[in-house]
């Protein structure tokens, strides 16, 4: 089952202004502005691996996210973003559990 | 001492052979160079500065040296040397002095990494540092230069020396570099103001330095605590507008004007947040600089209510 982590070799540093986020990653350098919800799903990340139905879950949660009607796409969308980034990775959770 | 405590001979003698060191900010430098512009121009605007005696350390020694070969006699040539490397290509030698800054400025972007180095002008008031940071172009320098001549103290027309450990800000009070149709408005703005010769025809269009108040240099040991964060735009014929922005892209605009944010890492971002922590982050546009003068006026007097 496929699922996402933090990057193996990110350090992350964070620093926030309201619901405004910018995280600094110590490994590669590099600094990335985030929204209030591309932090949550990164702070989630750092925590565990997450599937994209645990994530969704999470989602629902929040009232905000809750009713979004495109979640998963956009849930897709911030994996995206965060595997180009460098920020996470894909693994397959059942894989890594055994491990 | 003082560089107009010295004769004029031998202020030119010592450039022409050992060296002039001076004092500027937190660095030391010694100049060497046997073109007569740049001994003119030292004379003029740096004549409140401190010179060093021989004995003092020095930073980093820069020599505007005459062009090699036939660029000595024709399409005469000045060329920056700095520890017997090139860093710059030859330019003419009417743009000797001008290279000079330049060449000055280089040297701390590229080797003073104890402080988190901004391209930005940063000027201050009652201890408080305003960076204005901006691209070519932008009315920075132009800006810069007319806010210093009505009330606010200049700590650096190019760059912002941030400390790595207190994060305050230290003064490089060095001339300001104004370019192209900035030159005639600071000399109608400010009429007393003294200038170098315009030098025309630089990879930056017709360029001119106007000199440091002395005011400013007697305080150029006292450090500022950044307050404000001012990305300034002119726009020819624009109404004046001030308008809060976002404190996380200023940080990440900040980075991207940096010199050393990428070299210093973990340390660098610490510094940098803790600046946006401590700063309220506008973008500004104007085309008046009386306007100009009046709104950033109106920010200190904001802040002390």
């Amino acid at each position: 089952m496929p699922g996402h982590r933090l990057s193996s070799c990110t350090r992350l540093h964070w620093a926030c202004w309201n619901d405004e986020y910018v995280v600094f990653d110590e490994t590669s350098g590099q600094t990335n502005q985030l929204d209030a919800v591309r932090a949550y799903v990164l702070h989630l990340l750092s925590e565990s691996i997450q599937t994209h139905d645990s994530l969704l879950q999470e989602f629902s949660k929040i009232p905000a996210l809750a009713e979004l009607h495109n979640r998963s796409a956009f849930l897709t969308e911030i994996f995206d973003e965060f595997v180009a980034a460098g920020l996470a990775e894909t693994v397959d959770v059942l894989e890594t559990v055994e491990q | 001492m003082i560089l107009s405590e010295l004769a004029q001979a031998t202020v030119r003698q010592r450039l022409q052979n050992q060296g002039l060191i001076f004092q500027i900010g937190p660095f030391s430098f010694r100049l060497i160079s046997r073109i007569e512009a740049v001994a003119r121009e030292l004379i003029s605007l740096y004549a409140s500065y401190t010179v060093l005696t021989e004995a003092a350390f020095v930073d980093y020694t820069v020599e505007i040296a005459h062009g090699k070969g036939l660029h000595r006699w024709f399409r005469r040539q000045a060329v920056f040397e700095f520890d017997g490397s090139h860093p710059f290509i030859p330019l003419p030698e009417a743009h000797a002095f001008p290279l000079l800054e330049w060449s000055m400025n280089w040297c701390i972007s590229m080797h003073a990494h104890h402080f988190l180095l901004l391209h930005s002008a940063v000027i201050e008031r009652e201890g408080c540092a305003l960076i204005m940071p901006a691209p070519p172009g932008s009315g920075k320098s132009t800006l810069c230069a007319g806010l210093v001549h009505r009330g606010w103290r200049l700590l650096s027309d190019e760059l912002a020396l941030i400390s790595l450990t207190d994060n305050r800000i230290h003064p490089l009070a060095r001339p300001i570099s104004l370019k192209n149709k900035s030159i005639d408005v600071i000399r109608a703005f400010v009429p007393d103001a003294v200038f170098s010769q315009v030098v025309h025809d630089t990879s930056k269009g017709s360029v001119s330095l106007l000199k440091v108040p002395t005011a400013h240099l007697l305080q150029i040991q006292e450090t500022a605590r950044p307050r404000w964060v001012i990305f300034p735009k002119y726009l020819a014929g624009s109404a004046t507008h001030l308008v809060p922005r976002s404190k996380a892209s200023s940080m990440l605009e900040l980075g991207r004007n940096s010199f050393n944010y990428m070299v210093l890492g973990r340390t660098g971002f610490d510094v940098l947040s803790g600046v946006i922590d401590a700063s309220d982050c506008y973008d500004f546009q104007y085309s008046q600089l009386d306007d100009a003068v009046r709104v950033f006026n109106d920010l200190v007097v904001k802040d002390n209510a």
